[in-house]
């Protein structure tokens, strides 16, 4: 366990809250996670895991993201994770909107 | 991705290397061996954009989104990727071009092996800008156009879209650098089809990439507007149609199909008619190699919070984050049992596509259509424009290859 000292806190799902899911194929298989959906509600994403998952799951868990604490080896993954959960501070470098709309080529304006 | 002119032509175009390994003839740069099995990776490095297109799969906008890998985060990913012998990368968004580390992690791309492409609406692409990303590394920038100037920026959601967008490609061959089409066919546009190229090959532009629509991001709100599967036919034989024009003239355009693999078989029939039997079978063989629809096999895509998705179209679902994992552990997972269907998908097919003698180069085209439209990721691409007779029967030329 003392190897699991990095938290990956990014957020996920920024178009849709993100729903972790996890299937098991029969009985005697461990519940494995495959991945996540993106779905407003609960409802919803059950839905969407059904159709994926449907033609192979005896078993379907959905778990929010934001509710998923992860925690790992900090040798795995690209991500900045920290020891204590805080985030970073550090983000993508991206042009205001401000610059975005005066660098926009339009025709003759440009 | 269909390379009509390789196929119909023979134009021998810088790429297809990654699509037909029997390119031996080629004087271009070929990718064989353990790099062609892996995907080609695209990276929306951004969920923001200066546009607003009805068709993003992304629903990108002008906001940025929390969680966006950083620069730290992108090289290492580059790193990643380039380990797991990624061969190239495709730098999307939203608009790519919206980053300030752009130039900064293509240079890092092209360092370490990988080669970067661009994906953008061409609006950002100033002088200033092309020259740094040429500089930097950068092999090819694709550019957004979804018709003539009023139905695409009513598509793009900003007045002078298109005007800007051919500007920017302007600016690509003032520069030297490779440019070319990208537009995604639907009910809106189709007419416009002709006449962009005739506008783009005027200013010198010898690529063109033709999208299907598929049903991701804001793309599932505009499915009434796709092209029924008769207009899609007739669009697809004009883009047939179109490429051998400009060749029989000398004008050696390349013209490639994306997202719909029915368009495999279809190229086959029409080669058939229009060109021979012997034609119709190295055609057959070409696609045969090619492999039919490649979700989740030779493309991928990292979203700009590191969700790894099957397509790039289909957002809805991750595999896994590459925050969490690397993306080779991700992608060679197939203890994920919707992985390991699509990747056996032939077993799993079903209605016509069960029995359809194109299967080994369709492969059941859009599963992202099929799961949109019948809630089941195997069901019949909705989008197939073959009819019975040319699906029906034995497998063609089994057992033949290319001479």
């Amino acid at each position: 366990m003392d190897s699991l000292d990095t938290t990956v806190d990014a957020e996920r799902g920024a178009t849709s809250r993100e729903w972790e899911v996890f299937c098991r194929e029969s009985e005697p298989d461990p519940l494995t996670h495959v991945g996540s959906v993106s779905a407003p509600t609960a409802a919803v994403a059950r839905e969407q895991a059904t159709s994926l998952f449907g033609h192979a799951a005896a078993t379907l868990w959905l778990c929010p993201a934001d509710e998923t604490v992860r925690l790992q080896d900090d040798s795995l993954g690209v991500g900045q994770g920290t020891a204590d959960g805080a985030t970073d501070g550090d983000d993508a470098p991206t042009m205001g909107t401000g610059r975005m709309e005066s660098e926009t080529l339009r025709g003759d304006s440009a | 991705m269909i390379s009509v002119s390789k196929l119909l032509t023979g134009l021998d175009a810088e790429g297809d290397g990654l699509r037909y390994d029997a390119a031996e003839e080629s004087t271009k740069r070929q990718i064989r061996d353990r790099k062609q099995r892996r995907p080609v990776v695209v990276w929306n490095v951004t969920k923001q954009c200066n546009l607003y297109c009805d068709h993003c799969y992304a629903a990108a906008d002008t906001d940025i989104a929390e969680g966006e890998l950083t620069t730290a985060e992108g090289k290492a990913l580059l790193d990643d990727l380039a380990d797991y012998g990624a061969p190239v990368v495709l730098f999307s968004g939203g608009e790519p071009l919206v980053r300030e580390d752009l130039e900064e992690l293509v240079a890092y791309a092209a360092d370490i092996g990988i080669r970067p492409v661009l994906s953008t609406n061409g609006t950002l692409l100033t002088p200033e800008r092309v020259r740094s990303l040429r500089d930097a590394g950068l092999q090819y920038a694709g550019v957004s156009v979804d018709g003539l100037p009023e139905r695409n920026d009513a598509f793009r959601g900003v007045e002078g879209a298109f005007e800007g967008a051919l500007r920017g490609i302007e600016n690509c061959l003032n520069a030297g650098l490779k440019t070319g089409l990208r537009y995604t066919i639907t009910e809106r546009n189709a007419d416009d089809l002709e006449g962009v190229v005739d506008v783009l090959t005027d200013l010198g532009v010898d690529r063109f990439c033709f999208y299907h629509l598929d049903y991701g991001g804001r793309g599932t709100e505009i499915v009434d507007a796709d092209l029924s599967p008769a207009d899609r036919r007739e669009a697809v034989t004009k883009v047939c149609d179109m490429t051998r024009e400009y060749h029989a003239r000398g004008e050696e355009i390349e013209t490639l199909l994306v997202g719909n693999y029915a368009d495999a078989a279809y190229l086959v029939e029409y080669a058939r008619e229009h060109i021979g039997e012997a034609a119709a079978r190295r055609v057959y063989e070409y696609l045969r190699v090619n492999g039919g629809d490649p979700t989740g096999e030779r493309v991928a895509d990292i979203d700009y919070q590191g969700n790894v998705h099957l397509t790039q179209f289909w957002q809805g679902y991750s595999l896994g984050n590459v925050r969490d994992r690397s993306f080779g552990a991700i992608w060679e997972d197939e203890s994920n049992p919707l992985l390991r269907a699509l990747r056996s998908r032939e077993a799993h097919l079903t209605g016509r596509c069960a029995d359809c003698r194109y299967a080994e180069v369709c492969r059941g085209a859009s599963r992202l259509r099929a799961l949109t439209v019948a809630d089941d990721p195997f069901a019949p691409d909705p989008q197939c424009y073959l009819t019975d007779d040319e699906i029906g029967g034995p497998t063609p030329f089994d057992g033949v290859t290319s001479d």
